[in-house]
């Protein structure tokens, strides 16, 4: 199953950047919004994906049984990353909308070059 | 040996580095007062008199008196400062002169806001010129070596104005700055070596040719010569001090303190000899050819600086204890040949040797050059005759080293003749009288004059242990090196004679300084095209030459570092069917986002790649990330909205992407981050120690259940309270940009 | 969006969608759940009420603004890091208080300030983006 896995993540991130390189400021949002979830695939896979429990202390327990359940952690940090990415794109969204609205330009080559130090 | 809180070598150094502040901004120097600003040097110089008075008592075994401050306890780098015997000489030489400097220049700049910038600057390069001489180790040595470049640089430049001096200060920086780069290196890379002959590590040879390159820049030897009549456009004051009397010599007395460690390197001792020798001819030459009148002295300051660097090139102890001698001659003739020549610009506005004339009314000022030039001669009695006649002491047996140096030195005396006669002719007919010169500009260069003759008397001051071999006197009598002293002088003369026929060979046109000019053009240039092509202010530029840069440096690390064999469980499909779909709608998704072009398909293809996410984050057992993930991608999509139908265009359609570079940068990545993806997969179902810890803990410590829920606000809590206060910024920043201009709505209310 | 579809069902929705939000919130010590999906879930609905009537509409709705929103949840979160402190414990120590089944700590405290925070952000972000 890895394997599968190991392409998907690759396709995504190829997407991702192949969008952030490219001169439209749309596309380059939603390259933004790919590469959170390419990341976050990564994280998640590399701790292993494989069909195991949430990481939940069962009721009458009190500790966690650890096989056969998913590691915690990773999920605590992509967690937070999924959030932040939103943050993230949603302030390039208003950078982006700026942009338009100050430079008059939805393509990166049409912003104006930056003023010579 | 550890003196405490603070000794009095540092003592002396923190008194003249804390007047300077005190002179700019108390206001002394814009008073009657300011002549209580030459107390500062010769208070520092009593404080070190002090310390090398009390030195046998303190440290008998090393015979001088030294003082440690720890700095980079680590690196085991400390400050240390010690007065051992030679330089003692050159302490007094740097305060000394200093102090008359300071009179000096009170009299060049009258007391104002000039000679409050000169004198507080002045007092910060003294510092750092008497920590040279004190430093006690490398380390020191190159932190006031660099101090000495850059407030030489900051001098030359104060004339702010003048487009002229902000390009001769920064040429001179950049000169002496690299000499002080070379420094560092070659002090680290020669370390602690020692220089045994036939056993000497490639590494501490390259350091030894830095350290004389260090020492060939700062005391402007050929062909690095060009900064020093380029710093000529300082005034007098600080020609006189840094240019020709202190800190010029820095090279010559950081060879003076390597030749004894270094002289097994094969080839430094000749390199030197002969950079010396090259540097004493031309400047000796270029002194007799030039008419204005710093312009001479200069040049024949680096003739001098050539003379000191093939004696420490001879590599013997005579040799080094000959060169301090004529060190000493040096400074003492060539400051007050500046002062002088000084004196004249500032009072009559000229310096050029064929313009002045009518010297002869002021007395004061022809004797003191005339004194001068009895030394700058090298005619008895004076020390630069004690200095001549040594040094062919030293060399009669070694005529191929021995006529060069005659040559340079009678070329130097017809220079001095040149300096004090041509203002002694007659007035012409029809011209004024000129002013008279203050006295004040011409008493300090009287004393070093004076100075200059009684020195030979006085050989314990400038040896402070006597040596048989080098000994200083008044008259040698009529020996040899007497009938070579004899064919200087001749030769000076038919020099002086022929002096005008010299000024009329036509100058090149190509120079040292022009040379660098075009080089720093060059350089700015290349830069200029190397920051269009990588910094071109185009978004997609930076992102492909980041990306290519990401990929070569996984690539190597890649290629460096092989990953191991691929676990069995990576092709076990089993039972995952459902997965196996979802993923391949998310591959198509991918795809189609980039393929398509309307607005809406687009937003709503990428948000299947966001609920095909979610969905593998369920079916591996993370359902908070599930659940946080549908939210966000729906919460996305909406945004998605919301701004593409801002934004006028349609998406275009890619055309000829496969003849872009792009295309295939993206293509490495993705396959770099799959391969990344595919090795980093543990062979199965695994979990960290830290993770077993939580899952310990979490019930028992933080009363929780959810482990992941317990990690974000108990465990890692400050990491949490990080991020919602970054989710706050950026929402902060997103109001900022979009309320960039108030908006108001019906009522009339400004709204964030 | 002039829906009768949207506007009815966001209607009910609202309240439900808030309800499971405090929901979310309430069990995620013990659960899957917890201040960040909560706060989401919350956000969504408000939204959707917004996408139905107006973003004015779902502003007025809130009554609160979410700017201090975000302030108030900081304030929590910030609070909550400081109960321990006051105990003379390291800072963000959990403290746990009983009251006979029901217990209640500081990290609990502090999901309520993430909560509160992640409403504040999204509303401010995606109002600030829609009525551009």
């Amino acid at each position: 199953m890895g394997a599968i896995y190991a392409v998907v993540v690759g396709a995504l991130f190829a997407v991702a950047i192949y969008l952030l390189m490219q001169r439209e400021l749309i596309r380059l949002l939603l390259g933004l919004a790919v590469l959170g979830n390419a990341a976050n695939l990564l994280i998640f896979v590399s701790s292993g994906a494989y069909r195991a429990a949430p990481p939940l202390i069962a009721e009458g327990q009190k500790t966690m049984n650890p096989v056969g359940v998913a590691d915690p952690m990773p999920q605590a940090l992509i967690l937070t990353a999924i959030v932040i990415g939103f943050g993230v794109l949603a302030f390039a969204m208003a950078l982006v909308n700026r942009t338009h609205l100050g430079a008059d330009a939805s393509d990166t080559g049409e912003l104006p070059p930056e003023e010579e130090h | 040996m550890n003196y405490g809180l603070i000794g009095p070598l540092a003592l002396s150094l923190l008194l003249v580095f804390g007047a300077a502040p005190l002179v700019r901004y108390s206001g002394v120097a814009r008073s009657r007062v300011w002549p209580l600003v030459a107390t500062v040097p010769i208070a520092s110089w009593i404080l070190i008199q002090f310390a090398g008075q009390i030195n046998p008592a303190i440290n008998r075994s090393t015979n001088f008196f030294s003082e440690e401050y720890v700095w980079v306890s680590e690196l085991g780098i400390s400050v240390s400062l010690a007065t051992p015997g030679v330089p003692g000489i050159f302490v007094s030489l740097v305060l000394g002169i200093g102090a008359l400097i300071v009179l000096y220049a009170g009299a060049y700049f009258k007391p104002g806001k000039s000679l409050e910038d000169h004198l507080s600057w002045l007092l910060v390069f003294m510092g750092a010129m008497l920590g040279i001489f004190l430093a006690g180790d490398k380390i020191t040595l190159f932190v006031f070596w660099e101090l000495t470049s850059i407030s030489s640089a900051v001098l030359i430049a104060l004339k702010k104005d003048n487009p002229e001096a902000i390009r001769s200060s920064r040429q001179a920086l950049i000169v002496t700055g690299s000499g002080g780069l070379a420094l560092l290196a070659g002090l680290i890379l020669v370390g602690e070596h020692h220089m045994h002959p036939g056993d000497m590590p490639v590494q501490a040879i390259i350091g030894a040719y830095l350290i004389l390159l260090a020492a060939a820049t700062k005391s402007a030897q050929v062909p690095f010569h060009f900064w020093l009549p380029g710093a000529m456009v300082a005034p007098t004051p600080v020609s006189a001090y840094l240019h020709s009397a202190t800190m010029v010599k820095a090279g010559v007395y950081l060879m003076f303190l390597q030749i004894p460690f270094l002289y097994p390197v094969p080839g430094l001792l000749q390199t030197t000899t002969y950079l010396g020798l090259a540097t004493a001819l031309w400047g000796a030459y270029w002194s007799l050819r030039h008419t204005d009148l710093k312009a001479i002295l200069a040049a024949s300051t680096i003739g001098s600086l050539g003379v000191m660097f093939a004696l420490a090139g001879l590599g013997k102890l005579e040799a080094l204890q000959v060169l301090v001698v004529f060190f000493v001659a040096h400074a003492l003739y060539k400051g007050a040949l500046f002062m002088l020549a000084g004196a004249v610009d500032v009072s009559w506005g000229t310096r050029n040797v064929n313009e002045l004339s009518g010297m002869k009314s002021q007395p004061l000022w022809w004797v003191a050059a005339g004194l001068a030039s009895i030394s700058a001669i090298g005619l008895p009695v004076s020390i630069g005759f004690t200095a001549k006649d040594l040094i062919y002491h030293k060399l009669e047996n070694q005529p191929e080293l021995l006529l060069p140096l005659l040559v340079a030195l009678a070329m130097m005396g017809a220079m001095a003749v040149v300096v004090t006669l041509s203002p002694l002719r007659a007035l012409a007919s029809g011209e004024k009288e000129r002013g008279r010169i203050s006295p004040g500009l011409i008493w300090p260069a009287l004393v070093l004059a004076v100075l200059g003759l009684g020195a030979p008397f006085f050989p314990g001051v400038i040896q402070r242990v006597p040596s048989p071999e080098v000994e200083i006197a008044p008259w040698y009598g009529f020996g040899s090196a007497f009938i070579l002293s004899l064919v200087t002088w001749g030769l000076a003369a038919a020099f002086f004679w022929f002096a005008p026929r010299l000024r009329s060979i036509p100058m090149p046109r190509v120079s040292g300084a022009t040379l660098f000019q075009t080089c720093l053009t060059r350089i700015s240039r290349t830069c200029t095209t190397i920051i269009s092509q990588l910094q071109s202010g185009e978004l997609r530029r930076y992102a492909l030459v980041t990306w290519v840069g990401v990929l070569a440096l996984a690539g190597v690390s890649l290629w460096m570092y092989p990953p191991g064999k691929a676990n069995p469980h990576d092709f076990n499909f089993s039972g995952r069917s459902i997965e196996i779909i979802v993923l391949g709608l998310m591959m198509a998704a991918a795809v189609g986002v980039i393929g398509t072009r309307g607005r809406l398909p687009t937003i709503v293809i990428s948000g299947f790649i966001g609920l095909g996410v979610a969905f593998i984050f369920l079916a591996n057992g993370a359902p908070d990330l599930a659940m946080t993930q549908i939210v966000v991608e729906t919460l996305t999509v909406l945004l998605f909205v919301f701004v593409f139908y801002r934004l006028p265009r349609p998406l275009s359609r890619n055309k000829g992407a496969w003849r872009r570079p792009d295309m295939y940068v993206a293509i490495g990545v993705g396959t770099l981050m799959g391969a990344a993806t595919y090795w980093s997969q543990p062979g199965g179902a695994s979990m960290s120690n830290v993770s077993r810890a939580y899952g310990e803990l979490a019930y028992a410590e933080a009363h929780g259940r959810n482990i992941v829920n317990v990690i974000l606000v108990d465990f890692r809590a400050l990491d949490t309270l990080g991020e919602i206060t970054v989710l706050a910024i950026a929402a902060i920043g997103v109001a900022a940009l979009i309320k960039l201009r108030p908006r108001k709505d019906e009522a009339g209310k400004e709204r964030i | 969006m002039e829906s009768i579809i949207l506007r009815q069902g966001s209607k009910f929705l609202l309240p439900l969608m808030l309800l499971v939000s405090v929901f979310l919130l309430g069990r995620g010590h013990y659960d899957p759940g917890g201040g960040f999906a909560g706060g989401l879930v919350a956000a969504t609905g408000l939204l959707l009420y917004g996408l139905a009537f107006g973003m004015d509409e779902a502003r007025r709705a809130l009554r609160i603004s979410p700017a201090s929103l975000i302030a108030l949840g900081l304030l929590v979160a910030v609070t909550s890091a400081l109960v321990p402190v006051a105990n003379g414990k390291a800072i963000l120590t959990g403290v746990w208080y009983s009251v006979g089944d029901i217990e209640f700590g500081t990290p609990f405290l502090f999901d309520i300030g993430v909560y509160l925070v992640v409403i504040g952000v999204v509303l401010t972000l995606v109002l600030n983006l829609a009525e551009e």
